[in-house]
């Protein structure tokens, strides 16, 4: 079954998926799918002997670019759709080991550019709405290969975080005629407290209003609404930042840090006078200290308001000491 | 490096799938690996009311 369900309660569409129950957990490192494919050995997701960065339709994908009939009907209460949409998986190295924190600095310039790519050729496809672009890291967030990666979820429509953020964005510019991530990065820069790191094109700072304890934003200077509209010299100081943001991570508690880092920017195929956003990343790391996870409990799911143990001004202290050491070190 | 420089070669895997596999189209990647603590500086030193 693969199908999208609306909720009309919620407001939402929610993807049937039931053939990813069977998808590769957590296989032997010698059967590992994202590895460069050995003369003579299993063949991988990659059939070359090497590569630099790959990109390929996710062999248990969400949404499908050729969706298959849903299996139910719906109602006019309840409709449903076929999962039309594309899942990329995108391999950032042929080595198994590592992160964007480890890897050569023009490897993940060279990312960011594929990242570029990616978005201008799958927002020309018909019926694509919004382009999500994340990294699940570690098995404390359901990881279940190992190898460095990211996941490119093109959605025939905006999704509710993106279409909320978009909705508050365009609310906040009817009341006042500027940006709203403009006037936030204008108050954090303002406050201070909370930044943890500068640099010409782009701010990092846990946010006033953190859910997550290290929670992390990472905003482009200039009001750009997505990754093609950077400069050059913008990509290279992105991927300074993204190294060193996960390499502070890495330092808090000496092993690596779980995350969900998740790129915004505008949806596609925007009508005119549509609000495009402000491009930037959010990571959300489940920890709250050293092995204690922050779990989506019962005040998280079931009325959506966020309880958070740890004040943003201290952890922002912590993370900057951590890049601190990391600078150091 | 630019996006410019970058390389795309698609191929057509054995159950339909596409795969892209992109590369710098100058001399690839070096091993030099450029400090990411370069031109970002920490929170404290740009503003003189940040930290209580």
């Amino acid at each position: 079954m693969s199908e999208l369900r609306w909720n009309p309660v919620r407001r939402e569409w929610v993807i049937m998926a039931t053939h990813r129950m069977d998808r590769t957990l957590h296989p032997p490192r010698d059967h590992c799918p994202l590895c460069p494919t050995v003369p003579g050995g299993f063949e991988t997701e990659i059939p070359r002997p090497d590569f630099e960065v790959a990109v390929f339709e996710n062999r248990f994908p969400s949404l499908h670019l050729q969706p298959p009939p849903p299996d139910v009907a719906g109602t006019l209460l309840s409709p449903i759709a076929p999962a039309e949409g594309v899942c990329e998986v995108v391999v950032y190295t042929p080595e198994h080991e590592g992160s964007l924190a480890t890897l050569p600095f023009k490897r993940v310039v060279q990312l960011i550019y594929v990242w570029q790519e990616r978005y201008r050729e799958i927002s020309l496809r018909k019926g694509i709405r919004y382009i999500l672009i994340f990294e699940n890291r570690g098995a404390a967030v359901g990881v279940t290969l190992t190898h460095p990666h990211g996941q490119i979820y093109a959605f025939p429509f905006v999704p509710p975080v993106p279409a909320l953020e978009l909705s508050s964005a365009r609310a906040y510019r009817e009341e006042t005629g500027r940006c709203l991530f403009c006037d936030l990065l204008a108050e954090e820069r303002a406050d201070g407290r909370r930044i943890i790191m500068e640099s010409k094109g782009w701010v990092a700072f846990v946010p006033f209003a953190a859910r997550y304890s290290f929670e992390v934003h990472l905003y482009s200077r200039r009001c750009l609404a997505s990754l093609p509209e950077l400069r050059d010299s913008e990509v290279e100081e992105l991927a300074k930042m993204l190294q060193k943001i996960v390499g502070g991570y890495d330092r808090l508690f000496e092993a690596p840090f779980p995350y969900l880092m998740i790129l915004h920017q505008a949806p596609v195929q925007c009508g005119g006078g549509e609000e495009r956003g402000h491009l930037h990343f959010e990571f959300y790391p489940p920890l709250r200290d050293r092995d204690k996870l922050k779990y989506l409990a019962g005040c998280e799911q079931g009325a959506g308001t966020f309880i958070n143990d740890a004040a943003p001004e201290e952890k922002a202290a912590q993370l900057r000491a951590a890049l601190g050491t990391n600078a150091d070190g | 490096m630019t996006a410019g420089d970058l390389k795309k070669e698609k191929i057509q895997k054995k159950d339909g799938r596409y795969l892209y596999l992109y590369s710098w189209s100058r001399g690839g990647l070096d091993d030099e690996k450029a400090d990411p603590r370069e031109s970002c500086e920490g929170g404290q030193s740009n503003n003189n009311k940040r930290a209580r």
